[in-house]
């Protein structure tokens, strides 16, 4: 086994360790746990089984496979960590919105035993335009603007790199090269 | 003086096995509280019509949500002992008095309805395989974390003293809850106790302990372990 792939199983049993102290800290909850360990282990298996993946390595056109693996290992350790990320977001808010709505339920209950109509029997109501327009973070009219000065900035920019490509030639020698020096070279 | 006892009814879709229930709760002499989880039939109207305390919850949160809220009920109501009892009709209430009797007696914090005791098995219940593979692999599981033997880990017809129920309010697992819930107890010091009961079968409905559920419960269930053990069971 060489070195690179000694170093991979390192970092993604070190991502494992990493899994199961979010779980510890509760940031992670069991039940997302149990997908991420079985997606690291899945990574782990292929790094440990990477020689026995030839037709990977035939049509990824890339030969050097040292240079592969560290493009696989880099952009997955990336991808773990980012996912990883969001999933503790999606714990915490799931064990928030389950006790809302424990709370909820027990306040309702609370409401109908004191005789009052908690509104949960009748069917949910569409709210009306004037509501819609209360709660609405942004008025309609606002979000247009927006939208049209965010699409025209983007075919601004788009019509901007098409001239530069087809025209740079034509630009003053100072800013040829300036683009040269950083861009073009 | 005598106990107050609450009988929490987790429930999703059950309208059709509901009223009788019900009605044999309420002729045993008990309180009952039905948890509607999220259902999309009529169980909260059927619950309302009975006359009984209805928790509706409007997303769904699995049966270990369900019965927390059911928990958090009984301990600011002042109940003493909390029954757990599905909503299917599957546990009869005319043998809650045998679960309440330990607790009573201060000999147990959580009685477990059991199918399967060595003693005297239901031999009449037939367990689906996927049901029984799950079970027996957390029974495994749970005599291998703490030297616990408990036949029936997946009982849900179990009967609570007020401290466990109250300890349960604050921390409950999710899904699939009743192996990680006797771990939670065992960790914290809570005596538990088996006694073996009869099951019925289902009237209507359907298990939520699907084939595809009982492939993944082994290795939710080792999860659910690792993750209570690594805290130390010291979360409240």
């Amino acid at each position: 086994m060489s070195k690179l792939a000694i170093l991979t199983i390192v970092v993604f049993a070190a991502l494992i360790v990493y899994t199961l102290y979010l779980l510890r800290m509760r940031k992670l909850s069991s039940h997302v746990t149990v997908r991420w360990i079985m997606v690291e282990v899945a990574a782990l298996l292929i790094v440990v089984f990477w020689q026995y993946l030839p037709f990977y390595a035939r049509t990824s056109a890339m030969s050097d496979r040292t240079l592969l693996l560290l493009v696989t290992l880099g952009a997955g350790v990336v991808l773990i960590w980012l996912l990883l990320y969001g999933f503790v977001h999606i714990s915490t808010h799931t064990g928030q919105i389950k006790v809302l709505t424990q709370e909820l339920a027990l306040l309702r209950q609370k409401v109908q035993a004191a005789g009052i109509d908690d509104g949960s029997a009748t069917p949910r109501l569409q709210p009306s335009p004037e509501h819609k327009e209360a709660v609405s973070p942004l008025p309609r009219a606002k979000k247009s603007i927006i939208r049209a000065v965010g699409v025209t900035c983007a075919l601004a920019w788009a019509a901007a790199c098409l001239l530069l490509y087809y025209y740079h030639h034509r630009l003053p020698d100072a800013v040829q090269a300036f683009l040269r020096a950083n861009y073009l070279e | 003086m005598p106990m107050k006892v609450l009988v929490v009814i987790p429930a999703h879709n059950e309208e059709e096995s509901l009223p009788s229930l019900l009605g044999e709760i309420r002729k045993a002499g008990y309180d009952a509280l039905v948890i509607n989880d999220a259902s999309m039939d009529n169980t909260a109207a059927v619950a309302r019509a009975c006359g009984v305390p209805l928790l509706s919850l409007p997303v769904n949160l699995g049966i270990g949500g369900g019965v927390q809220a059911g928990f958090i009920y009984g301990m600011r109501n002042n109940y003493d002992v909390v029954v757990q009892v599905d909503g299917d009709g599957q546990h009869n209430p005319a043998l809650i008095p045998e679960l309440l009797s330990p607790i009573a007696a201060g000999e147990a914090d959580c009685v477990i309805g059991s199918r399967y005791m060595p003693s005297s098995p239901d031999s009449a219940y037939k367990t689906p395989f996927a049901r029984r593979m799950g079970m027996r692999f957390s029974t495994a599981i749970l005599r291998y974390a703490t030297g616990l033997t408990v036949h029936d880990t997946t009982s849900g017809f179990r009967a609570l003293s007020r401290r466990a129920f109250c300890y349960f309010a604050h921390e409950y697992p999710v899904d699939h809850p009743e192996a990680e819930a006797l771990l939670l107890l065992h960790l914290r010091g809570f005596s538990i106790l088996e006694i073996p009961t009869r099951m019925r079968a289902r009237s209507s409905g359907q298990s939520l302990f699907t084939f595809f559920k009982a492939g993944f419960y082994p290795f939710r269930v080792i999860i659910g372990f690792c993750g209570i053990l690594l805290r130390g069971g010291k979360n409240v």
